[in-house]
């Protein structure tokens, strides 16, 4: 009776659940930007031709007299934008001068305002983050009438775009296409008090080749239409698909609160459909790369398990999972709504877990940057480092904390670790604070910084409060955000109310001198275990009156009641300071845990007694993991040379292997 | 004298010369210790007093690895970056001790001296010199017209290919091809290099021609005899790696055993080079008697014509 019960409402659910992209009976979002968007895909000439209706909230008591749009694609246009012209280094001849159809553009060719009027000579193009005038990748537009406080207009516009070979993340190779940022995206429009808005504001920036995107929540329409041959994969749900007379197909979507819509064509896909709980897991995956299926399905589902039970369940219906070709790996590894491009190729073994973590990291997002809808140009840290804080959590849960990202041939890493190593063996890790927009990093540093030096400093917050409240922080910051445009000040406020709710003050009145240290300042923290002395004190040295005569004892020999001044010394190398842990071990096998604030240069232990120290260890449960070097956070009084003659050996055999192949040429 | 016999006699050469086979191993050895001589510092410095080596013991630990690297990696480099030109040192020395090699086994039946050694590294360094420098340009002449397609798909970003399979198949063959030219280049370089000792000539250039003929007409003997090398060396590899992973580096004592076994296989793949050497020696010797006794008879017949 119960498993009938069970089974009825499980049909009732699926029943309520068909046709929608969210599980939601209400709008989870203030859909504040809603698109209906009708595109065409000219596949000989590389254009789309759209349509669009963008319905759009003024979310402010502001009277707003301007609109401010991304075209993306505008990056592309030519060598002087923004993106290319302060990226040669990344780009390199992808975009070929000497051909044409390798580079790409975007325009709106009409716009009509609520009123009927067409205002598309009041289009400007503006450069808010720099002064190149030549990049095109942000446009004004000065409304005839203006959009009163909490007033709903609805524009309607046509644009076009050349489609540019896939450079990063967006483009055509060959016949697979992969349509991201390709429509007028309207900028965020924030109110004063919004984020760190001091006035209301457009957020509106310029496309950077780290940047990535920040758009409001809403509702999309989408239509696409195609060559027939053509399998179509795109944000939302799939809600109909009609054959034209001219031999294309029009596909139609929707998606729901959301910030994006992204689209991606090829007629090489194959579709894989599976289900995890109540939503639909679409993977499109290249023939040459099916061996590789069931890696991406058994990831995705355990990346939607794991975020169920530490954060949130996963509202949408759908997950698209696109795994690009080798002529279009430049789309890999990126996240939108909804959908993801995941990335691999062919015999790519499975000791290597790039399918696993590509395909955890970009569903995290759907969390980090979708849902919690921060702005990733501003304040990249917020979705990177998140995101791949929990990428680790849940590729070291799956496969192991020293297997997660590789274990091959006796080579193995784990995935926390490695991010770890990433920050901290970076050749200046303090070239620049967490704190910066994606294009600050002018000199390098975003990859490290961004993603791995925040996902280092979150599991050190997780390690400081316990993964319990760590936990709580994450979940109060996701529900109290969720389909909002949380800052990253909202996070350290939601960090300190539920630390202090949890711990008091064990960690001080708040935790800002953490986030002070780890996010605005580009301080390294390094805490050394500089010596251990065990110093013998005789009981007797020096002259002694006996029997009335000066008798002059010089015995330093140890004997069985002998006392000894043991003394640990610790540096702090590093500007950083973090209250540690120091447990020490002495020659009866006995230990003591001393705790030191962290704050001076050096610090001293000071015993003394009958024991000698056998070993200081700073730290020992590993919880600081901003240290850079965690070798240094040990000393023994004796030296274990064990390691050393293993590896020396190692090394000359290969060195004598190396030597004694080479005669081969002999 | 089929394969299988010249591959035996090969052994027994290597064999019969074990003063030259240890003297071969020592100079190996005495690379590998000069090589190796900073690595117990560089090491005990970063890893000797702290508890992290433990992890390092049990087996690769990414943590304790790149927290040394970042720390002491700069010292390594020093080491390593040495390498190459003690390859290089290695290999010139080598061809100088081949001369020594071919004398000896050229005069297998009488005793062994060092000093006979000496005098055919001596006698032959500069000869067998020149042969190495020829080879080693035929190597890299082949292996860039082999991989050069493969060079071309990847300067042109794989556009040329439908997908990345299409690149390995084009790797597989050039790999499947390099490896039958590189074969057949080292098995015409040993004749050469035979040749000019046993037979006392002077001309690497003309000595060219014979041999590749000489391989060719005897390939089903020579090739065969390569391959038993080849087998052989991969077994005794495999057994190595099997044992070494069986015992383990986690005790001072399963370290010793394991060098022990390191140095033996070094000291096996010494001595695969001088049975392979020993083997061409015999195997030329025998074909070359055979021919002059076929040869013999004709001549008696044309006198009496």
């Amino acid at each position: 009776m119960r498993r009938t019960v069970l089974w009825f409402g499980v049909i009732l659910l699926a029943n309520s659940l068909f046709g929608q992209a969210t599980i939601a009976d209400e709008p989870l979002s203030d859909r504040i930007a809603n698109y209906d968007i009708d595109v065409i895909l000219d596949h000989e000439n590389r254009m789309i031709r759209g349509k669009q209706t963008l319905t759009w909230t003024n979310p402010s008591s502001d009277t707003i007299r301007t609109l401010q749009f991304h075209l993306y694609l505008n990056a592309f246009k030519n060598s002087q934008s923004t993106f290319l012209s302060k990226s040669s280094r990344e780009f390199p001849g992808s975009l070929k001068a000497e051909d044409k159809e390798t580079w790409g553009y975007s325009e709106i060719v009409k716009f009509i305002d609520q009123h009927g009027t067409e205002i598309t000579s009041n289009l400007q193009y503006i450069q808010p983050d720099d002064d190149n005038t030549s990049d095109q990748t942000v446009i004004e537009l000065t409304l005839d009438k203006p959009v009163y406080p909490k007033e709903t207009h609805q524009f309607k516009l046509e644009f076009q775009a050349k489609i540019p070979k896939i450079v990063a993340r967006t483009g055509y190779g060959r016949d697979y296409y992969f349509m991201v940022q390709w429509f007028p995206k309207l900028g965020v429009y924030e109110p004063a008090g919004m984020r760190y808005a001091e006035k209301g504001q457009w957020n509106c920036h310029q496309y950077h080749s780290q940047s990535e995107y920040y758009a409001d929540f809403g509702v999309y329409n989408v239509r696409i239409t195609v060559p027939k041959d053509m399998i179509v994969g795109a944000s939302g749900i799939f809600e109909s698909g009609n054959i034209n007379d001219d031999g294309t197909r029009t596909h139609v979507y929707r998606a729901e609160d959301v910030i994006d819509f992204a689209w991606t064509a090829s007629p090489h896909f194959q579709e894989v459909k599976d289900k995890w709980e109540h939503v639909n897991i679409r993977l499109l995956i290249q023939p040459e790369h099916k061996e590789h299926t069931i890696r991406y399905i058994k990831a995705a589902k355990q990346a939607l398990s794991y975020f169920k039970k530490h954060l949130g369940v996963y509202p949408y219906t759908t997950l698209t999972i696109v795994d690009p070709p080798i002529y279009g790996i430049r789309s890999s590894g990126m996240e939108y709504p909804t959908l993801v491009t995941g990335a691999s190729i062919a015999k790519l073994p499975n000791a290597i877990r790039t399918v696993e973590i590509i395909t955890v990291h970009e569903f995290a997002h759907q969390y980090f940057m979708q849902m919690l809808a921060s702005n990733e140009f501003e304040e990249p840290w917020l979705d990177e480092g998140f995101t791949t804080y929990f990428e680790n959590r849940i590729m070291d849960q799956y496969y192991g904390d020293q297997t997660a990202t590789i274990d091959l041939l006796g080579y193995r890493a784990g995935g926390m670790e490695q991010s770890r190593t990433s920050y901290t063996g970076m050749r200046n890790p303090q070239i620049a604070e967490v704190f910066r927009p994606a294009w600050g990093f002018k000199h390098g540093g975003y990859n490290s910084l961004a993603y791995h030096k925040t996902c280092t400093w979150i599991a050190t917050l997780d390690n400081m409060v316990g993964r319990e409240v760590m936990d709580d922080i994450l979940i109060t910051y996701f529900e109290r955000w969720k389909f909002k445009h949380p800052c990253g000040q909202d996070f350290i406020d939601v960090a300190n109310e539920v630390v202090s709710k949890r711990h008091g003050e064990k960690f001080g009145v708040n935790l800002d001198w953490f986030f002070d240290q780890v996010l605005y300042s580009n301080e390294v923290c390094d805490y050394k275990i500089h010596t251990i002395t065990n110093n013998l004190i005789t009981n007797k040295i020096g002259f002694f009156d006996q029997e009335g005569e000066k008798v002059f004892i010089e015995s330093r020999e140890e004997v069985e009641d002998s006392v000894y001044n043991s003394v640990v010394i610790i540096h702090r190398l590093g500007q950083a300071k973090f209250p540690v842990d120091i447990l020490v071990r002495f020659d009866d096998g006995t230990e003591v845990l001393e705790h030191w604030e962290g704050i001076d240069p050096t610090y001293e232990l000071n015993y003394t007694g009958s024991k000698k120290i056998e070993w200081a260890h700073l730290d020992p449960e590993s919880k600081n993991l901003m240290d850079l070097n965690l070798n240094n956070n040990s000393k023994r009084v004796e030296r274990d040379t064990d390691v050393v003659w293993k590896y020396t050996s190692k090394f000359m055999f290969w060195v004598q292997n190396l030597i004694t192949t080479l005669t081969v040429l002999i | 004298m089929n394969f299988f016999v010249g591959y035996l006699v090969g052994i027994w050469y290597a064999v019969r010369r074990m003063k030259m086979w240890l003297l071969l191993y020592s100079i190996t050895l005495l690379f590998g210790i000069t090589a190796t001589l900073a690595i117990p510092d560089i090491l005990g410095a970063g890893l000797s007093d702290t508890l992290s080596a433990h992890k390092l013991m049990e087996g690769f630990n990414h943590t304790v690895f790149d927290d040394f690297i970042h720390d002491h990696g700069q010292k390594l480099s020093v080491v390593t970056g040495r390498l190459p030109l003690m390859a290089f040192i290695f290999i010139l020395l080598f061809v100088w001790l081949t001369g020594g090699i071919l004398k000896t086994y050229d005069m297998i039946a009488e005793k062994f001296t060092f000093q006979r050694f000496w005098a055919g590294c001596m006698q032959y360094g500069w000869l067998l010199t020149r042969v190495f420098f020829l080879f080693l340009f035929i190597h890299l002449l082949v292996a860039f017209l082999v991989y050069l397609p493969m060079i071309r798909v990847v300067r042109s970003g794989f556009e040329a290919l439908e997908n990345e399979l299409s690149f390995y198949r084009i790797l597989k063959i050039s790999v499947v091809v390099h490896l039958v030219f590189a074969v057949f280049i080292a098995m015409v370089s040993d004749y050469v290099k035979v040749r000019l000792v046993k037979e006392g000539r002077k001309s690497v250039f003309k000595e060219l021609l014979p041999s590749v003929r000489f391989v060719f007409r005897h390939f089903h003997r020579t090739f065969p005899m390569y391959l038993m090398y080849l087998l052989m060396f991969v077994l005794v590899a495999m057994f190595y790696w099997w044992l070494s992973e069986r015992i383990g580096m986690q005790t001072m004592s399963a370290i010793l055993v394991v060098f022990v076994l390191q140095q033996l296989y070094i000291f096996f793949r010494v001595g695969t080079k001088l049975m392979n050497l020993g083997s061409i020696c015999a195997m030329h010797e025998a074909i070359l008697l055979r021919d002059r006794k076929r040869e013999q008879p004709l001549e008696i017949e044309e006198i009496n014509v």
